[in-house]
């Protein structure tokens, strides 16, 4: 088909503006903590489309946010890093796209559902390794001498990159399960 | 959902703030937080909060939409200032309770960081407040285009911006509709164990996601219709121009950067 390319770029605009909307839906831990649901729809459209794709709807999200003055600005390094940057990298999760794509046409979901959790693992892990770079960096300026901010930033990330993860990836098995046709790209 | 708080904080008046190009104020802001982290005296404080303040005056938006941009950080400062408070290194000593100890140093670090805080805060706000979403997008793709050199598709990406903007309000919509139609059927949201809580969400995102795709084919074929190829030579709807007040404003801001640099 001839508007393949513009079908492609509309779709990520779509999982952008998805992803940007769904960030303001958050699931209860407890009262202080929830998970942003911000991250499925890159996962959706990485896992549809692929890597190049999956980096493009990430970086769009974190312009939307800089655009709409949804950010936190602490320094300019950090929110070069936090906004752009880090939801780029959940992109990540493209890579599998392919052998994903393959799976999915055959009868047994559960292969293609490994694949799925080893790839928004990847995804998350890298989107959350560059948060954990810039809490080093903000607690770097802003932690006094003394303090170690590799610790800090280490913590907070990593239990929130796994929650995040996790959510993620059960809510995507589970409309795997139910829609497959969703995931599939149709030529 | 706050509609508000989605969409943007943009405010629509008219001031010379408000006209000013998006790259100048997108610059300025930028550059005001990089010259700030050069402020270590009283005296470049003061200069950097007369700055700010002025800038929100002619930017005539009242002052408790600044407010409001400190509500959601209000924690992390706090929590940042008093570390520095209680741990910075100092040695004279004010007073002491156990093995609290608060120095004269740490008193005046806590006050500098404090201060940087409420002002990188009142200038992003002030980018946010007096430019449009749709502006400051146009600003970011100008200053984003030399990147184009080194392979980064800029053009891509501006155009995946400006769709998605415009379909942010609309998908809001949806997503509140869906949501209101699935509570009609004795769906909650937002509510019981962790593992309830994902199932319920699954019912909200399928008929979005279709939708999504559904529109975007709908959309692909509409820019096909209408002669859309690659972006190669497009023009733009709003073009966007600096003017003899940007030159001002960068006159101001090398003079604000001199004046830190020499105060500190």
């Amino acid at each position: 088909m001839k508007n393949q390319n513009d079908r492609v770029l509309a779709e990520i605009a779509l999982a952008a503006a998805l992803a940007y909307i769904l960030s303001f839906i958050k699931l209860d831990i407890n009262q202080s903590y929830g998970i942003s649901l911000s991250l499925i729809p890159i996962y959706f459209i990485s896992m549809r489309r692929g890597f190049r794709e999956g980096l493009l709807a990430g970086f769009v999200v974190g312009l939307i946010r800089i655009v709409s003055g949804n950010f936190v600005m602490l320094s300019i390094l950090q929110v070069m890093i936090e906004y752009p940057f880090a939801f780029m990298c959940a992109g990540f999760t493209g890579l599998w796209s392919n052998k994903f794509q393959h799976q999915l046409q055959t009868p047994n979901d559960n292969v293609a559902i490994f694949t799925l959790g080893v790839a928004t693992f990847v995804g998350t892990a890298v989107e959350y390794f560059v948060h954990f770079i810039a809490g080093v960096v903000y607690w770097g300026q802003y932690a006094p001498e003394g303090m170690n901010p590799v610790i800090f930033s280490l913590t907070a990330n990593g239990a929130s990159g796994l929650c995040t993860w996790l959510t993620g990836f059960v809510v995507l098995a589970i409309i795997l399960k139910m829609n497959k046709r969703l995931f599939l790209v149709k030529l | 959902m706050n509609n508000k708080l989605v969409i943007g904080q943009y405010l629509p008046l008219d001031s010379f703030i408000h006209r000013l190009d998006p790259r100048t104020k997108l610059l300025g802001a930028f550059a005001f937080v990089g010259i700030i982290f050069f402020a270590d005296s009283w005296q470049s404080y003061a200069l950097l909060s007369l700055f700010v303040l002025l800038g929100m005056m002619i930017s005539s938006v009242p002052i408790r939409y600044f407010l409001r941009g400190i509500r959601p950080l209000l924690f992390l400062i706090l929590f940042t200032t008093c570390l520095q408070l209680l741990f910075a290194p100092g040695q004279t000593i004010l007073f002491k309770i156990g093995f609290i100890k608060v120095t004269e140093e740490g008193l005046i670090q806590a006050a500098f960081i404090f201060i940087r805080f409420l002002l990188i805060i009142f200038m992003s706000t002030l980018l946010t407040l007096t430019t449009m979403p749709l502006a400051i997008a146009d600003g970011l793709e100008s200053l984003m285009r030399p990147l184009a050199k080194i392979k980064v598709p800029v053009h891509e990406i501006a155009l995946i911006l400006s769709i998605a903007l415009r379909f942010v309000p609309t998908l809001m919509e949806e997503a509140d509709k869906i949501k209101d139609a699935q509570m009609a059927r004795g769906a909650t949201f937002g509510e019981g164990k962790l593992k309830d809580q994902m199932k319920a969400i699954v019912p909200l995102l399928i008929p979005l996601f279709i939708n999504a795709i559904d529109r975007a084919e709908e959309l692909a074929t509409a820019m096909t219709a209408r002669g859309y190829k690659d972006g190669q030579g497009r023009t733009k709807y709003r073009e966007i121009s600096y003017g003899r007040n940007d030159l001002y404003v960068l006159l101001a801001f090398i003079g604000l950067t001199g004046a830190v640099l020499w105060l500190s």
